[in-house]
């Protein structure tokens, strides 16, 4: 924080200096506001562009595996991920049928029950 | 109810998995014009009409049960067992092949040759000490402020959103050779060929798609701010090729200000800024890859899904994607990607 405090200050600084060469009636305090305003858009438009949406999360070699494992399902998470689901009608009903089982069956409107939800 | 963790207990997974013959379906199956459409409008199903359904059918069409709600499996198994023998003993009901199914399974299934990649999404936190953690119903807001969460929504048995979400990538033979460099050598750089690139920037790494409400399987070009994905040969040696992949996505709008210094949960903007890593391995006498896993992690705010239920976490959150091999023996892991109607839509989406 202070090193941006002082990056800040010497960057008002600046400003100023090249406010008041480029407009050589302007006074100094209307310098300092106009310097300001520049730096405060500059700081915004650093804020939002230089966020390094990477950095946050780091991801290297080390950290790829422990970062893989914890996207995947956890244990017992998502049981329904453990059933050892059919997606064919004819290979269920002659399955159900030879094993004397009823069908379980899920579907979804505008997808494949199974898939994305 | 779909999966919500609440239905798919232990208890439940284990009755189904000992009692029924689970099978996975798509809603439009209900109106294919083929037996198949037809065993599902003559047992007098409407699988089309929720967002989610489950059913009881015995291999003959009659159905035990059939709600959008979580089955009752042990009454389910009380109306079985009532039925006459000659419905539900061991090869009792004769299942004749089915006459004009429309779909060749070309259409529909891996490429022949192909890799399939498993893929999981998963939102995540921070803790306090900046550590990834995992998103519960709290984070998740479905106003700006955070008061409406998940946690108190009465949707919240039905939403998937704090799970890793699971789809598929598929490359076809011609594609994952396109990896192999002809004489790879250490430190040898070259960028993914662009159809995979685009398909894995435009597709795979698109945020809308997951978490339900039936957002775009593929972003449009223009979507995508910037993007690029790099291979580079670590290692060569007799029995293995090992590639890094890295990269990076921008996709969607740059984030607001109030987003960054997270003051909002944004509900109608969304961005997503992973950088992608990832290792293959390529075994040069076998002619096959052993290993394909890939992370993309980054910055990601907007809603979790593309409708207005779909909920939002605060400022910018980590969202994560893994991929990995799979060897496609299971049929769950034969689906099509996403919401893909054919095999061909979907790589077409590169062309």
């Amino acid at each position: 924080m202070t090193q941006v405090l002082a990056d800040s200050t010497a960057a008002l600084t600046q400003g100023v200096l090249k406010v008041m060469s480029l407009v050589p009636n302007v006074k100094p305090v209307t310098a300092v506001l106009l310097a300001a305003g520049l730096l405060i858009a500059s700081a915004s438009w650093r804020v939002v562009l230089a966020q390094p949406a990477t950095d946050a999360v780091k991801l290297n070699a080390d950290t790829f595996g422990p970062i893989h494992q914890q996207i995947r399902p956890q244990p017992g998470e998502s049981r329904w991920m453990e059933i050892p689901w059919l997606t064919d009608l004819h290979a269920a009903r002659q399955k159900a049928a030879a094993e004397g089982k009823p069908l379980f069956l899920m579907a979804a409107g505008k997808a494949i029950s199974i898939g994305m939800c | 109810m779909g999966r919500a963790p609440a239905y798919w207990s232990e208890e439940n997974v284990k009755l189904i998995i000992d009692n029924f013959v689970p099978l996975s379906v798509h809603g439009a199956d209900q109106r294919r014009q083929d037996a198949v459409g037809q065993f599902y409008r003559d047992a007098g199903l409407n699988l089309d009409k929720f967002e989610a359904v489950q059913c009881c059918v015995t291999a003959g069409g009659k159905v035990l049960e059939a709600t959008y709600l979580g089955i009752d499996l042990q009454n389910t198994l009380e109306k079985w067992q009532a039925l006459p023998e000659s419905e539900r003993a061991l090869g009792a009901v004769k299942i004749a092949n089915p006459g004009g199914v429309n779909i060749q399974p070309t259409e529909s299934t891996p490429p022949a040759g192909g890799l399939i990649l498993k893929v999981y999404t998963r939102a995540f936190m921070r803790d306090d000490a900046g550590q990834l953690c995992y998103v519960t119903g709290k984070n998740l807001w479905l106003d700006e402020a955070g008061n409406r969460t998940l946690e108190s929504d009465y949707h919240n048995e039905r939403t998937a959103a704090h799970q890793a979400q699971p789809d598929h990538m598929w490359l076809t033979e011609a594609e994952w050779k396109s990896l192999i460099p002809a004489n790879p050598r250490k430190d040898d750089q070259f960028p993914m060929p662009t159809s995979i690139t685009d398909r894995i920037l435009r597709w795979h790494l698109n945020p809308l798609r997951f978490y339900g409400r039936y957002g775009p399987d593929a972003l449009d070009r223009h979507t995508v701010r910037a993007g690029e994905l790099t291979l580079t040969v670590e290692a060569v040696a007799p029995h293995a090729v090992r590639l890094r992949l890295d990269g990076f996505a921008r996709l969607g709008q740059v984030p607001p200000a109030a987003v960054v210094e997270r003051k909002i949960a944004s509900l109608d903007q969304w961005g997503y800024e992973p950088r992608v890593l990832g290792f293959l391995e390529y075994e040069p006498q076998q002619q096959v890859f052993i290993r394909f896993d890939i992370v993309a992690m980054g910055e990601h705010f907007g809603r979790l899904g593309n409708g207005s239920a779909a909920p939002s976490r605060l400022g910018l959150q980590p969202l994560g994607m893994s991929f990995e091999l799979v060897k496609g023996d299971q049929p769950a892991d034969r689906i099509l990607p996403g919401r893909a109607a054919n095999a061909q839509s979907y790589f077409d989406v590169s062309n």
